[in-house]
Formats: structure tokens, C-alpha cells, sequence
């Protein structure tokens, strides 16, 4: 099989509020020495490759870059350093937070994110329906998203999501969207979602989940690739490894 | 690079125009007067600088209305879409922290929203010719060489705003005070006939100075815009927006990490 993602020696740092005043920003153009920046990084020299149709999950503690690996392979963040080839243009990141355009209704965000994510219109048209009685918003097409609830909001933000049919999904820790049926019926639906063929990311603390459904495991730990491969084998590590 | 804007141009294209679409509608339909609010805005300004000019230092002919509006309404086009542009990628973090979105899209929409207002506004301005008996002329037609220059100018400012401001968190307030100045600077409630001969060719260098003057030339006076300058403009605009959209590609996957 060939490779879908290939990732060398990447780095991602994240330089803490540089968002400066006017001030500064004349006094760093004035001053030959540049300021050092609160640097974090997120992701330290990473590599691994993923082969098409197989599904990764990746685990690692809270702040070890899991989420911000995701959107590098996103393309929503930019490497820092290193290369990351991606041979698919069908991406899509499914997580909680959503980006909603709050003053417009629900369905005129259906139809934003719908065409960000990388439907066409036609698509949208055809898939409309099937979003909305998914998102069990049919009585609030018309309403604006900032009127609705925070579990509405995120029911919407899956329903759309999982309805795009990508190459690659990525998916982050969206297990626990919405009421205690809602979340049954989402679990239903990735499941439904990575078994048809399609290469899969998925970010999780459910070991149950992984064992169930990852063909190999990736482990992050402070921005740094720990292992890859055997799912059964690096989650008993990493268990005996949280209880250090 | 202008490659890459273009394919991601085609790839944004109806996301672009349902973008506009419903910032429109929901701009409309968020606020009481609604669509008015477009209309009576350049009309409530042109308004008060008759009332100071023509009844208070009694300077001005006639048409003195039709000559600030043609130049407000374009003003107006410049200073709103560098305010929304200073804005736009903190305003849509949310979406650009789920999804891969060109920066330069969020800019260009505001550049078309902004552009769409305008030409609105000139339907207006055309009402008030015939109100105040201004003999339109086939000249007329040639605003279309205008505005697609000014657009350019507009969008290549856009772009520098959008970028900067990400980077320094007061731009915005630097900019209320610089467009009050640049607007005073330019020949808006004033003719460049009434600037003495000697400083005359520093306004040039103003381009708001080619385009009110050239808009005046289409609507007011029945003549040709000032096609050379308006040429300069044109080149000196593409220049700016390649070199802006290399700088928005550049940092394009660091914007949503600063946020």
C-alpha cells in the first residue's frame, strides 16, 4: 500500500501572544537585536508515515501536540520546520469546536461550512436534509446560531462534518458530543465513517475505542513521536506509563 | 504565487460568494433601516458639509452636493474596507482554527461587500444628478475604468491592513487617525483648483486625488476620468497586491497560531 501521509522531522512552535503594540513593534524595527519570543513547542522532530486505508489512533497526555498534529495535517497550521506530504486534497478535521458564523442561521452555516469543509453546492443540496435531521435541528433552520444551545451548536458542527465524505479524516476527541443518545448515535456514526475506506486520524482516550477500532497506535509525549505500531503492545506501554 | 491565488480563488470561489451573500443579508437584516443604513450614510455626510460650506462660509457652486458625495462615496468604499480588513482574520478565528481557508479570501470578500455598497451608492449619486439638473454625459459609462482601478488600489490596502493588524493589536485605532488625516489631505470637500499651483503635484501623489477628481470628471463635469494617472495607479496597485498576497501566503499557516 502507499503512503497517504508522510511526515519528516517536523516542528511546530507556537510564539506566545505576539501580538504587539505599535511601540514595540517601532522598537524591535529600530533595535538590531531581536526580542526572544516565548517559544512552546508544540511538535519537536517528528516522524512517521501512514499508509492509505488504515486507521491511527494517536494518544498521548493532555498538551503532547496530538491536537496540533492533527491540524498540521490539516493544513491549517504550517510546519516550523520539516516537511509534510500530504497526496490527498480531501481532508477533513472533525473536532467540538466549531467555526460558526453566529449572526447567520443554521442553515446559511450549513451552507459556509459546508463549502469551507470542501463540498460544492450541488452536494450541499443533496446532502442538506440528511445534516439537518442529524443535527435535530429541523424547528431551528432559520434561527441564528448564537441562539443556540452549546450542545446544539456542537451536534451541528458534527452533523456537518461527518456528512463530508473525505480522503482523510482526522478526528478530534469528538466522542462525547451532545446528550447521552446524541453521543450514541455520533459514536454510531464514526464508527459507520471509518470502516467504509478511508484513511483515518483519530485523537482519543478511549482505550476501549482504540482497541476496537485502530489498525496502529501513534504515541506523543511533550511534542515527541514515543512509538508507533502495535496497537495492543504500546497501549499496555503507555498504561504502565501513566501510572509511573 | 499569483498562480496559487488564482487556483485558490476557483477553489473559494462559491464559498467567496456565499460568504458575501449572507454577510449582506445578515448585515440587512440585523439592523432596523437595514439596507437604508447604505444609502442615507454618504447622503447624511454630504448633508452636513452644504449645510457648513454653503450656507455657513458660503463657498461652493450649486452642485456642491453631487461634488463631496462623488467623493464621500468613494472615501467611504477606501475607509470601510481597511476597517473590516483590520479585522477580518481575528474575526473569523474560530473558522480558521478548523479549517484551511487562503487569508487573502477574507480580505477580497470585504474588498467585494465593500464594492457592492458602493455601487449602490452611485445609483444614488445618479438620482442626485437628476435632482440638481446635472446633464449626464456618455462619459458616464467610463466610471467602470475607475472603479475596476480603484478596486485594485482598495484590495492591495486591504491586504497590508489585514496582515498588520494580526501583528500589532493597535493598528486599529492608528488607522481611525490616519484616514481622518488622509481624508483632509485629499481634495474631498475641497477642489484641487482652489490648492495652490506649487503643491498641487504633491496631491498627485495622493491617489484618493486621481480618483475623486476622476469620478467628479464621469458624474459632474462630463469629461474623461484622468485616464495616465489612473494607469499608474492601476500598475502600482498589482505591484502592491503580488507583493501582498506573497505576504499573506507567507505567514499562512501562522496566523491561526497567534490568535
Amino acid at each position: 500500500m502507499e503512503n497517504i501521509i508522510e511526515v519528516m522531522n517536523l516542528s511546530v512552535q507556537f510564539r506566545i501572544i505576539k501580538r504587539i503594540s505599535i511601540k514595540e513593534w517601532a522598537r524591535q524595527i529600530l533595535s538590531s537585536n531581536r526580542p526572544r519570543y516565548n517559544v512552546i513547542e508544540a511538535l519537536n522532530g517528528i516522524s512517521f508515515n501512514i499508509k492509505k486505508g488504515s486507521i491511527v489512533g494517536i494518544i498521548g497526555e493532555n498538551g503532547s501536540g496530538k491536537s496540533t498534529l492533527l491540524r498540521v495535517i490539516a493544513r491549517i497550521y504550517s510546519p516550523d520546520s520539516g516537511a509534510v506530504n500530504i497526496h490527498t486534497d480531501s481532508i477533513s478535521l472533525l473536532s467540538l469546536a466549531a467555526g460558526f458564523n453566529f449572526d447567520l442561521s443554521v442553515l446559511d452555516n450549513i451552507y459556509i461550512n459546508g463549502l469551507l469543509l470542501g463540498l460544492s453546492k450541488k452536494q450541499i443540496d443533496e446532502k442538506l436534509d440528511n445534516i439537518i435531521a442529524f443535527a435535530e435541528l429541523e424547528d431551528f433552520i432559520t434561527t441564528p446560531v448564537r441562539a443556540l444551545s452549546s450542545g446544539m451548536k456542537s451536534k451541528l458542527a458534527f452533523s456537518i462534518a461527518s456528512h463530508v465524505d473525505p480522503e482523510l479524516l482526522l478526528i478530534d476527541e469528538v466522542f462525547s458530543v451532545g446528550d447521552a443518545r446524541f453521543r450514541k448515535k455520533s459514536s454510531e456514526k464514526i464508527k459507520e465513517l471509518i470502516t467504509s475506506d478511508r484513511t483515518v486520524l483519530m485523537v482519543s482516550h478511549s482505550e476501549h475505542l482504540i482497541r476496537e477500532l485502530c489498525t496502529e497506535l501513534i504515541w506523543l509525549d511533550k511534542g515527541k513521536l514515543v512509538a508507533q505500531g502495535n496497537v495492543n503492545e504500546i497501549l499496555n506501554e503507555y498504561r504502565a506509563f501513566c501510572k509511573r | 504565487m499569483i498562480n496559487r491565488a488564482v487556483r485558490d480563488f476557483q477553489k473559494y470561489k462559491e464559498y467567496l460568494i456565499h460568504n458575501v451573500k449572507y454577510s449582506i443579508l445578515a448585515n440587512i437584516s440585523n439592523t432596523i433601516f437595514g439596507f437604508l443604513w447604505w444609502i442615507l450614510d454618504p447622503i447624511i455626510n454630504a448633508l452636513i458639509y452644504t449645510i457648513i460650506f454653503r450656507f455657513v462660509f458660503r463657498v461652493g457652486d450649486d452642485n456642491f452636493p453631487i461634488f463631496v458625495l462623488c467623493a464621500l462615496i468613494s472615501w467611504k468604499w477606501i475607509v470601510s474596507t481597511i476597517n473590516y480588513s483590520a479585522n477580518c482574520i481575528k474575526a473569523s478565528s474560530s473558522i480558521l482554527s478548523q479549517v484551511y481557508l487562503p487569508k487573502y479570501i477574507l480580505p477580497l470578500q470585504e474588498c467585494i461587500i465593500q464594492f457592492i455598497r458602493f455601487s449602490i451608492s452611485i445609483g444614488v449619486l445618479i438620482v442626485f444628478t437628476f435632482f440638481f439638473r446635472v446633464p449626464l454625459s456618455l462619459h458616464l459609462l467610463e466610471v467602470v475604468f475607475v472603479a475596476a482601478s480603484h478596486f485594485l488600489l482598495i484590495f492591495s490596502l486591504s491586504l497590508f491592513v489585514a496582515h498588520f493588524a494580526v501583528l500589532i493589536k493597535d493598528l486599529k485605532n492608528i488607522i481611525v487617525h490616519i484616514t481622518r488625516v488622509w481624508w483632509y489631505l485629499s481634495p474631498g470637500i475641497y477642489s484641487l483648483n482652489r490648492v495652490p499651483d506649487e503643491f498641487r503635484w504633491l496631491f498627485w501623489l495622493n491617489p484618493n486625488t486621481t480618483y475623486f477628481e476622476s469620478y467628479r470628471n464621469v458624474f459632474l463635469y462630463g469629461d474623461n476620468p484622468h485616464y495616465l494617472p489612473l494607469i499608474i495607479w492601476t500598475i502600482v496597485s498589482l505591484i502592491a497586491i503580488q507583493a501582498g498576497l506573497k505576504l499573506l501566503y507567507k505567514f499562512d499557516g501562522s496566523y491561526s497560531k497567534m490568535l
